[in-house]
């Protein structure tokens, strides 16, 4: 089941995941992260141990190095992380429930597509790299002459997006994987009245 | 030469690439990307692709910007700008330890294939990794035919697919679970065999015949690097 729902994340990554990163389509991290989070959490609804969406996470990394496009690195490096924040998600939602750990794991993962690029940047670069940023923020509003409300007010915004994205995959999630079970299950049941 | 290196090799490079890097402090370091440099001359040439890309210079543009005009004290001038010559050497030394990283990591990635990274994890404590990914990519091709004669059926049953998001459920749903079915046939048939991913022996690493020369040798350049 991780090898299937593995192979699913890395086959989004590989294709769709190659044509936009090389197309410099916008928020394609979060387009990327919303649907992989979603394929890791109906995984999940089969899978339901502790560490299955770590698993599925890393098979989709691995099978991310096949890809075509020219950089791999960092989408190998956020599909893990990804994967462990929705594992923290389930966890701090508590496992036995049914839809908040979904949710939680949702927008825990997705919204790493929003931290990923300060994170790599200040592994190259040190520390400093977030003073630099807020003081280029800062530098850009005062040319522009944009107030501290509305930046701030942009950067909830897309803050909101990332959050209503992953409450989205989550969502689909557990939608999807209920049909799924109903669906196999009734075609076991079938077999056996076959046999 | 870098035929001569297995991925404990490579490993190393990267580890030892990485300490200098990091460890190094000020102007130091540009040993550290010196030493990153003459790694991947010697053993991944690919590496240096990772120079060309665009969005690399632009960070690195930005970090000496930034800290020339406003990040840093402003301690001279350039004409009538105020510019900070101490903020643009940290600048310049975030640069080098930005580049030496980058170097290494490419250079890592560049020669350590899937396979052995999988290798690595499974001695890591990933039991199973390596079947898994390769169940993973072998069902790749049975996974794309499914899911386009899924489609191609709700095409003709639903027409354009895009204006009606139940049917574009209905196809995830069908294409899943005839994926999940084929899982099932594969561990079935694995299990048949004997197969069990937690007693499975890891895949093999490649090892090469200068793996511990070079370990020796990195490892006595680092500290020198590092206590010099």
């Amino acid at each position: 089941m991780i090898a299937v729902f593995g192979a699913l994340w890395g086959s989004v990554e590989m294709s769709v995941g190659a044509w936009m990163h090389a197309a410099r389509v916008p928020f394609t991290g979060l387009f990327l992260a919303g649907i992989g989070i979603c394929i890791a959490l109906i995984g999940y609804v089969f899978v339901p141990r502790a560490g299955a969406i770590f698993m599925i996470s890393l098979v989709a990394a691995l099978l991310k190095a096949f890809s075509v496009g020219g950089v791999v690195l960092n989408p190998m490096i956020a599909i893990v992380v990804e994967g462990v924040l929705a594992e923290a998600g389930l966890a701090l939602g508590g496992r036995h429930r049914e839809v908040l750990p979904f949710l939680l794991a949702g927008v825990l993962a997705v919204n790493w597509s929003l931290v990923q690029p300060f994170f790599t940047q200040g592994v190259l670069a040190g520390q400093g790299v977030l003073e630099i940023y807020t003081r280029t923020l800062e530098e850009v509003a005062r040319l522009l002459h944009l107030s501290s409300g509305m930046v701030i007010a942009l950067i909830a915004f897309i803050v909101l997006l990332h959050t209503v994205t992953g409450l989205c995959s989550g969502g689909v999630a557990i939608v999807v994987g209920r049909q799924l079970t109903r669906r196999l299950r009734s075609r076991q049941a079938t077999e056996v009245l076959g046999e | 030469m870098s035929d001569r290196l297995g991925t404990p090799g490579y490993l190393c490079c990267f580890v030892a690439s990485m300490t200098a890097a990091i460890l190094l402090p000020g102007w130091r370091a540009a040993l550290g990307l010196a030493l990153a440099a003459v790694l991947a001359a010697l053993f991944y040439r690919a590496a240096f692709r990772a120079l060309l890309h665009p969005g690399l210079w632009v960070f690195v543009g930005l970090l000496l910007v930034s800290m020339t005009f406003w990040v840093g004290v402003p301690d001279a001038h350039l004409g009538p700008i105020p510019v900070s010559v101490s903020g643009l050497a940290v600048g310049l030394q975030m640069s080098l330890r930005a580049l030496a990283i980058t170097l290494a990591v490419r250079g890592l990635a560049s020669r350590v294939s899937p396979g052995e990274s999988a290798g690595l994890l499974e001695r890591a404590g990933v039991k199973g990794l390596g079947f898994t990914v390769g169940v993973a990519f072998n069902l790749l091709p049975s996974m794309e035919r499914s899911l386009r004669e899924t489609m191609d059926t709700a095409r003709l049953r639903a027409g354009a697919l895009w204006r009606r998001p139940r049917v574009l459920r209905l196809v995830a749903v069908t294409a899943l679970t005839s994926a999940v079915r084929r899982a099932e046939d594969v561990a079935a048939a694995a299990e048949v065999r004997g197969f069990s991913p937690r007693r499975s022996r890891p895949l093999p690493l490649r090892r090469g015949r200068n793996d511990l020369a070079l370990a020796v040798a990195l490892a006595a350049t680092v500290a020198v690097l590092l206590l010099a």
